[in-house]
């Protein structure tokens, strides 16, 4: 599984580089210490960087959250727009366009497929906010549910790659439709 | 306990003091905190005396709470050994729990390499070109969304007006893109960056094919989108099935009348002393029952033929409909290919009871079709049912929601029930929406019904300049205009106007109609010429 997760990471890895990015940024803008910067790596690590273990919630949670809505706001634009002119609209292929769309599609879900934080940090964050010997604010929690929830299942969804299968699946969808 | 705690608890000179002193540096951490596992066992005691050694209750403390601290810490967490993961000296005080503070510290600056901080920029650059692109594609979709819409709802004038919207849209990108690159590159050249979009095309397509009618030019059109769109290989896909339907069948009628109207048209001539186009009745009759017929597009082709040679040889129109309608049944399922010439026949022939049934269909067909509801209207009106005639222009205006017809026949059949103010207010609405030379017409008729003759001149004056501006940019004079606006000019005594009007007849060889001449002789009223009979010139 962890071949499968690399080689989606290496198929999407301007998203990868960017996620990566991302995370190395907020980090250092957080306070966490990054021990490793290459963020193309052959391990579990790929698209992410090796951070310090974080305890604080507040900076689990926003590290967990920001590098990923960094990847989402540039690929909103990028993946819709280019699903749209390519299966929608329907290009020519003749026209300049047509080439744009593509590389918008590509690039599009090359960051959508780089959106997640790190499955442990993922759980970690789940433990700060809803482990049994936490106490957190009752509106925190109820706050940061939705988030933490899916957290962890665009991380589970990451991990295996799924985000990239059900991108090539909508791709499949739109060529055959 | 802190620190400033600590310093104050050791007095200068103190055998504590001079303890930290001789531990060499490397087991003292950065803020001079004691190293406790590793420096007691290697201090030099040699020069310590008595009297230095004064035990304290702090010391003491200290001690006991910082083992108290590290069995917590192993209670915590087992593997932790409590030795920075990089160069494995004791984490001391440092919030982390993998690296001690050294390795902390240069671990918050570690640097975000050159390429990454160019490609983030070039994302951020790329991400606002996206941007600008998706909200233009966002638009364009939008717009086929529309589309698609009001061609399942059969509106198809509404779905080819989105699709044209469309391919304004693209133009006004591509100008505005194409102008962004010649800022840049004064060398460049325009191009069609955007495109409508394949979609946009085959739906315009498949609205032609639905409101296809019968005329050589429509159809030859129709046949020239079909193959450069979609091109002959991938008409045979089941996706364009209902498109390939259409297109085998006008081209097989325009391939066969291409054949017979060769022949056909040798039986036409022009008669030499009156100048009427003839034809050669029996003879063309007799050539055209000689032609295959063992498909619908050649029997219906066939009796269109024989519809034509009767019309020519102005037979009875009993007998040119009785051909228009065996050919309109001929054609099965595209008989709606013969709707609009059928509908003007009919209009011709004044065989308004089936003129209504065939706007039905045509509407049926085709909600937008305003022309359809038009003749509906003016044969509801005509045979004297306003009720009707109110309802069907109801449904034109939902038809046609910016259509300006919706005022003038509206204004009619106020007019006919004698509501002539509600018909001039009327007429100010349609005025205030657009131009158009048959509101002002009805307006002047009203105003003249109104005995308010200044404002009917004026209404008419209106109705006459638009209709000669139209003439000017193309478009076919209205001769109901020129009549009445001649005929309200004669009796509110404008002879200038009149005489103009005239003039312009007298140029095309014409004269002002029957009724309008009656009226002006003073034979019947103008109360008689617009609100009884057909109620109109």
């Amino acid at each position: 599984m962890e071949k499968l997760y690399i080689v989606s990471k290496y198929i999407t890895f301007i998203g990868s580089i960017l996620k990566g990015f991302w995370e190395h940024l907020f980090c250092r803008i957080l306070g966490v210490p990054v021990q490793d910067a290459r963020y193309l790596q052959a391990n579990e690590l790929c698209g992410h960087v090796d951070h310090d273990f974080t305890k604080g919630k507040a900076v689990t949670f926003l590290l967990c959250w920001l590098p990923g809505l960094m990847n989402r706001v540039f690929g909103y634009g990028m993946i819709i727009g280019g699903y749209l002119g390519l299966f929608y609209v329907q290009a020519e292929t003749d026209k300049p366009i047509f080439w744009v769309y593509i590389v918008m599609l590509y690039l599009g879900v090359s960051l959508m497929c780089n959106v997640a934080p790190l499955y442990e940090d993922a759980l970690n964050n789940w433990d700060l906010l809803y482990g049994k010997e936490q106490n957190a604010n009752i509106v925190v929690k109820i706050l940061a549910f939705l988030p933490s929830v899916y957290f962890l299942a665009a991380a589970w969804l990451e991990k295996y790659a799924v985000n990239l299968l059900l991108c090539i699946v909508a791709i499949v969808v739109g060529m055959v439709i | 306990m802190s620190n400033e705690n600590k310093e104050k608890s050791f007095p200068e000179g103190t055998a504590e003091e001079k303890e930290l002193d001789a531990v060499p540096e490397t087991e003292k951490s950065s803020d001079g905190e004691w190293q406790w596992d590793a420096a007691v066992p290697e201090t030099q005691t040699e020069d310590i005396t008595v009297g230095d050694l004064k035990p304290t209750e702090v010391t003491t403390e200290v001690e006991e709470k910082t083992e108290e601290k590290e069995k917590v810490e192993e209670t915590a967490n087992p593997d932790d050994d409590g030795l920075c993961v990089v160069c494995g000296k004791h984490r001391g005080n440092s919030p982390s729990d993998l690296y001690c503070n050294d390795c902390r510290k240069k671990f918050l600056r570690t640097n975000y390499g050159v390429g990454h901080i160019i490609l983030a920029f070039v994302m951020v650059f790329v991400a606002a070109i996206s941007y600008f692109v998706c909200a233009s594609t966002c638009e364009l979709a939008s717009h086929l969304t529309k589309a698609q819409a009001y061609m399942e709802d059969r509106r198809y004038d509404d779905a080819v007006n989105e699709c044209a919207a469309i391919s304004e849209e693209v133009s006004t990108l591509n100008t505005g893109v194409n102008s962004v690159f010649s800022a840049i590159n004064k060398n460049h050249s325009a191009k069609d960056i955007f495109s409508d979009g394949n979609r946009s095309l085959r739906l315009v397509l498949e609205a032609y094919a639905d409101t296809l009618t019968i005329g050589e030019s429509q159809r030859t059109t129709f046949i020239q989108y079909v193959e450069n769109i979609i091109g002959k290989d991938e008409l045979n896909k089941a996706s364009n099935a209902n498109i390939k339907k259409v297109y085998d069948f006008v081209v097989e009628m325009t391939d066969y009348t291409s054949v017979i109207s060769a022949k056909w048209q040798e039986y036409i001539y022009t008669d030499e002393k009156t100048s009427e186009v003839k034809i050669k009745y029996d003879e063309a009759m007799a050539y055209i029952n000689t032609l295959e017929n063992d498909t619908p597009a050649k029997r219906s082709m066939n009796e269109y033929h024989k519809f034509m040679t009767a019309y020519y040889a102005q037979k009875p129109s009993a007998e040119t409909e009785a051909y228009f309608e065996n050919a309109f049944k001929e054609a099965g399922e595209f008989s709606y290919m013969y709707h609009q010439s059928y509908m003007a026949l009919l209009w011709e022939t004044e065989n308004y009871d089936r003129l209504i049934e065939i706007t039905d269909e045509a509407v049926e067909r085709n909600v937008n079709d305003t022309t359809a509801h038009y003749y509906a209207i003016k044969a509801n009106i005509l045979q004297g049912d306003f009720d009707a005639a109110d309802a069907r222009c109801e449904e034109m205006k939902n038809a046609n929601t910016e259509g300006l017809d919706y005022y003038s026949v509206k204004a009619e059949i106020l007019r006919r029930q004698g509501k002539f103010e509600e018909c001039v207010n009327l007429c100010k609405e349609g005025i205030a929406a657009g131009t158009d030379a048959e509101i002002y017409r009805q307006q002047a008729i009203a105003y003249m019904l109104l005995e308010d003759k200044e404002s009917a001149l004026e209404a008419a004056k209106q109705s006459y300049d638009i209709s000669i501006q139209n003439a000017y940019a193309g478009s076919q004079v209205s001769l109901e205009a020129l009549n009445t606006a001649a005929l309200i000019a004669c009796i509110c005594e404008d002879n200038e106007l009149y005489e103009e009007i005239v003039s312009i007849f007298e140029q095309q060889s014409m004269t002002l109609e029957e009724a309008v001449q009656n009226c002006i002789k003073g034979e019947i009223t103008f109360e008689e010429l617009f609100m009884e009979g057909t109620g109109d010139v």
